[in-house]
């Protein structure tokens, strides 16, 4: 979507002629977010509201009931696809793939192979010297690495920080063209064209990555050469997980994908939202694959399902990349509703053609993919409406609320509510435990306060992506100060 | 690469078939289809009629007169009714008693691969572990019990692999084990009653290793909060069940159709002798402790008892962190956990039996004029820790030793079944456990013609399975609406009301005008009265 104004305009045209240069493929070309909805799905959206308004002026009672029995079996499917992946996971073998320091020490680094870092930079100057020490003490030899700092055009105090820094040998700048879409994607694109490693990696100006990081990629990457595996991806925590509520809450929220909900997904090969950064790419397989969705933004989680949907793998490392854990309300919300928007992009991007995305992962695959990428925003939107049913409910005992529940839509419900709740905050509680943040176990009993915080980022997400689908909403980083909790790394 | 290694390492099938424990699972299949085939044979499956009332409350879930999940919701603990519910919607196992036989064929399975499994890990031998798992499946009244619908070996089934993870966790710290123990702990607590001390005791026994190994307090805290509430829960949704249905969190225990108000019947009858005569409670539940498990295995369990000496306990396991439990198990500590564990549920039965929770009639024990058994089959309760220590004996490497000890255990169990002495069989076929039809469940199965029957099931405890006619031709207290307006006026819904004196409908319905206008007697004994409309 372009902006109004001439010079938005030849920016946006200058766009489309300057993206076009990276090689087209047929997922850049039908696989991408420009359009939110292809002409198809419009038509479809308009024939689901005009029936649904036809429905409502008809038995708008009978409508209401078709809704909340819907809802609950997606609830109920939700949360028994969640417990069912989980549970797998805990009965089987952990996939993640741990390394010993033999095997790390036991690397010739004369043999190791030049790796590409891709950093993104947006008005983060406050952060820049931290990024540029955590970089600098990779356990990799500087002289084959490179790390491209991404740059803005028009981020005038990020560019004026740089130009008084000085960079360690390995570290080379990289403006990208001030085109539209103005988003990461778009930059790592750029940085993917320059990239002369054999490997690469993203990471973003607030990570600490473990120093053997790239080195366990390298091992992970050697031993299954030949294999289809076309990404490793890191585990992904947080250095201030103890500062406030909110970044306790987010800390829980972390150890549940990263310890519980990926590990599962790759054990069952299912289409995998990749975390936004520490995936490690074969360079060659990534400019095969395109690169990244300029459009949209969580350019990781689309990439996780075309990964799948050209039939290569991901596989997890025992790794971990520290991060800030938000801790700021508004900077959360806004962060949450791009997430949230980006799923939402991903998913009618690949739901344009149902059954070729059917035949391409297959069918348990489809239903992850509904269930994790599509389903978890829409329920986020709808949640509010039946947490403000209960609470009438309870306050009023309103009739009509009960007129909504006959008995099969009650012992639904009922799952719901009891099970379906007490299983997300106990899998949390779990993850945490895995991740020896033994003290923040109790926390996880606070998670609806969370739900309540993502009901709002949803409806956000949802007004954005109708007014300004592709707007990149910055998430500020530098917040917490970086000695304020490193006993987490413990 | 441990991961990597571990795929490249694991066993072809070929190998997996001859893995020691397919051999055990092989056997333990035989050895419950032949029981099964054996007792359905002798029409013994629903002898018993807590086994029939399983199959009834299970039933009722989608073919009562009032259908839902609500039927679950009684006195009895869900879990037993609630696997079985999709197995009762098909007639052919529901007549035959067929569809709770399969949970408990399950359950029975799992149940002995958890001891042998639990065997191996405190014992470190293998013969010992099959001594333990010889001693636990070959026993005829466990077998007996794996046939019916009844709750046994379902919860010894959940008891042991609780237990067999704790032990695990105590050795080896992961999650994994915690959570797996926490699971089956409230699988445990939503079978029967004596599973509630499980969580409290386990959850002690974390507190003791976090003080021995000097646990950060959010250590401890963090793994009791995950274990309880993962094992807990069954309890407190039982608690929340009811407040929902009944409006009373214990409406189990203190409601109209409670455990208090059903023992106060019993005690009224003079069978609850036991009730504050602890002595009696006391040799009451180890003489059937003793006959349920044999009583020569009984003494070589306290044999086994008193020898426990293990070199190594779970600890041993090399994938833990040095020896977590080693070094605080000072010698016998992890042989005296999962004994522990094992015998609370033996304990808490006798405190129930001794508060008047629970019956326990034994002839010529229970100082009453009772001839028959009742409830003697919990007496299997204390199988598991009887095998397991039974095959602490199995570590002696004497092979003499061992060829006499596989003996006895055969010669125990086949002398049991030559002697008739399977007291569990007994009490369901001969004693005050057994259901078989009564003259006005004759007489009904007999006249019936259409119409619904007005009936205190909690009183008469009807058996439905005797009589032709479907479940949702009964009202019941089950029935909401249905009950409530037919105890307002009989003749609304009912066409017969089947009562006895001072029941909840003789109760309701006796005297009314309504009642003597609309019904004539068709039926009488010494006990039942059958109305019918006129």
């Amino acid at each position: 979507m372009c902006h109004k104004g001439n010079s938005r305009l030849l920016r946006c045209v200058h766009g489309f002629l300057i993206l076009p240069q990276r090689k087209e493929t047929r997922n850049n070309i039908e696989l991408n977010a420009r359009q939110t909805l292809s002409t198809s799905q419009k038509i479809l959206l308009l024939a689901f509201l005009f029936i649904s308004a036809g429905l409502v002026y008809l038995n708008w009672f009978g409508y209401l009931l078709g809704f909340v029995g819907v809802s609950m079996v997606a609830y109920t499917i939700v949360t028994l696809m969640k417990l069912g992946i989980v549970a797998g996971s805990a009965l089987g073998q952990s996939p993640v793939l741990h390394f010993t320091e033999a095997e790390i020490t036991a690397l010739d680094e004369s043999t190791l192979p030049k790796y590409t870092i891709l950093v993104p930079l947006y008005r983060e100057a406050a952060v820049l010297p931290d990024l540029i020490v955590h970089l600098s003490q990779l356990d990799y030899p500087a002289e084959k690495l490179e790390i491209l700092l991404l740059l803005e055009p028009d981020d005038h105090q990020t560019l004026a920080a740089m130009e008084q820094t000085v960079l360690p040998s390995q570290f080379h700048r990289v403006v990208v063209p001030d085109t539209f879409p103005k988003t990461k994607p778009k930059a790592c694109n750029i940085g993917l064209e320059r990239a002369t490693g054999e490997y690469l990696v993203i990471y973003d100006a607030e990570d600490r990555p473990e120093s053997d990081q790239l080195k366990k990629a390298i091992i992970a990457f050697q031993h299954h050469r030949g294999s289809r595996y076309a990404c490793f991806q890191a585990k992904l925590d947080f250095y201030n997980p103890r500062q406030n509520l909110l970044t306790r809450l987010f800390s829980l929220e972390y150890a549940f994908w990263f310890e519980l909900l990926l590990p599962s997904l790759v054990r069952l090969s299912a289409p995998i939202p990749l975390g936004g950064t520490s995936n490690h790419f074969p360079t060659a397989r990534l400019r095969e694959l395109g690169g990244w969705d300029a459009y949209n933004v969580t350019e990781d989680c689309d990439l996780g399902v075309r990964l799948k949907r050209n039939g290569d793998w991901v596989g997890m490392i025992d790794s971990t990349t520290w991060e800030e854990a938000n801790c700021q309300l508004g900077n959360w919300i806004r962060q949450r509703s791009r997430w949230l928007k980006g799923y939402l992009q991903t998913y009618f991007v690949h739901s344009r053609r149902p059954l070729r995305l059917g035949r391409e992962i297959g069918v348990w695959n489809l239903l992850h993919f509904h269930v994790l990428i599509g389903t978890g925003p829409l329920l986020c939107l709808i949640n509010p409406i039946f947490w403000a049913m209960f609470w009438i409910h309870l306050a009023t005992g309103a009739p009509l609320i009960d007129r909504l529940f006959p008995a099969p839509i009650l012992y639904f419900g009922s799952f719901n509510l009891i099970v379906g709740n007490f299983a997300f905050v106990w899998l949390l509680m779990v993850a945490t435990l895995i991740r020896k943040k033994e003290d923040l176990v109790k926390y996880a009993l606070l998670t609806p306060l969370s739900w309540f915080l993502m009901s709002i980022a949803a409806w956000r997400a949802l007004f954005q992506l109708i007014r300004v689908p592709h707007f990149w909403e910055k998430t500020e980083h530098g917040l917490t100060r970086s000695s304020i909790d490193d006993s987490s790394r413990s | 690469m441990a991961q990597i290694h571990a795929k490249e390492k694991s066993l072809s099938p070929l190998q997996g078939f001859f893995h020691p424990q397919s051999f055990l699972v092989i056997g333990l299949v035989l050895l419950s289809l032949s029981a099964v085939l054996l007792n359905a044979s002798r029409g013994w499956i629903l002898s018993a009629y807590d086994a029939q009332s399983t199959l009834y409350t299970a039933r009722s879930v989608h073919h009562s007169l009032e259908r839902g999940i609500a039927h679950l919701v009684g006195s009895e603990l869900p879990l037993p009714h609630l696997l079985i519910v999709p197995f009762v919607w098909i007639d052919g196992l529901y007549t035959t008693g067929l569809a709770g036989s399969l949970i408990s064929i399950l359950a029975y399975i799992g149940a002995s691969i958890a001891l042998f499994r639990l065997a191996l890990l405190i014992w470190e031998s293998r013969f010992a572990a099959w001594l333990a798992a010889l001693a636990f499946a070959l026993n005829p009244n466990l077998l007996y019990l794996q046939s019916t619908p009844m709750s046994g070996s379902l919860f010894l089934c959940a008891t042991l692999w609780a237990v067999y993870a704790f032990v695990r966790f105590l050795g080896t710290e992961r999650v994994r084990h915690l959570l797996m123990s926490a699971f089956f702990t409230c699988l445990a607590t939503l079978t029967r009653y004596e599973a509630w001390v499980l969580p409290v005791v386990m959850v002690g026994i974390i507190g003791f290793l976090a003080s021995r190994e000097k646990w950060t307090r959010a250590r401890w805290e963090g793994t009791t909060l995950v274990f309880l509430s993962l094992a807990g829960v069954g309890i407190v949704g039982w608690l929340l069940c009811h407040t929902a249905v009944y409006g009373n969190p214990i409406n189990f225990l203190t409601g109209e159709y409670g455990i208090l108000e059903s023992q106060a019947r019993l005690e009224g009858e003079g069978l609850l002798p036991t009730k504050g005569n602890f002595l009696l409670s006391f040799v009451s539940v180890i003489y059937t402790a003793a006959t349920n498990s044999g009583i020569v295995l009984y003494i070589l369990f306290i044999i086994g008892l008193c020898l426990r000496y293990p070199k190594r306990g779970p600890a041993g396991e090399k994938e833990g962190k040095a020896g977590r439990l080693e070094a605080s198990q000072s010698q016998g500590l992890a042989t005296f956990i999962p004994f522990l564990l094992l015998i609370i549920p033996v304990l808490a039965h006798l405190i129930a039996v001794n508060a008047g929770l629970s019956t326990l009639l034994v002839p010529g024990l229970s100082g009453v004029s009772v001839p028959a058994f009742f409830k003697a089959r919990y007496g299997v309760l204390i199988l598991p820790v009887v095998a397991l220590f039974v095959g602490a004996l199995g570590r002696f490497r004497h092979r003499v030793m061992q060829i006499v000890l596989v003996l006895i255990v055969v010669g125990q169990y086949g002398w049991m079944v030559a002697t008739d002495g399977i007291i569990t069989l007994t009490d369901a076929t001969q004693g005050w456990s057994a259901a078989p039809p009564r003259k006005a469940e004759q007489w009904l199965a007999e006249n019936y013609d259409e119409g619904l029957i007005l009936v205190d099931a909690f009183a008469l405890a009807p058996r439905f399975r005797d009589m032709p006619m479907p479940l949702s031709r009964f009202i019941t207290q089950r029935t909401g609406d249905y009950w409530q307006e037919s105890l307002q006026d009989a003749s609304r819904h009912a066409k017969f009301i089947w009562m006895r004196p001072k029941d909840r409908v003789w109760q309701a319905v006796w005297g009314k005008p309504t009642f003597k206008a609309n019904f004539r007697q068709v039926f009488k004994d010494k006990q039942m009265l059958i109305y019918r409309r006129k």
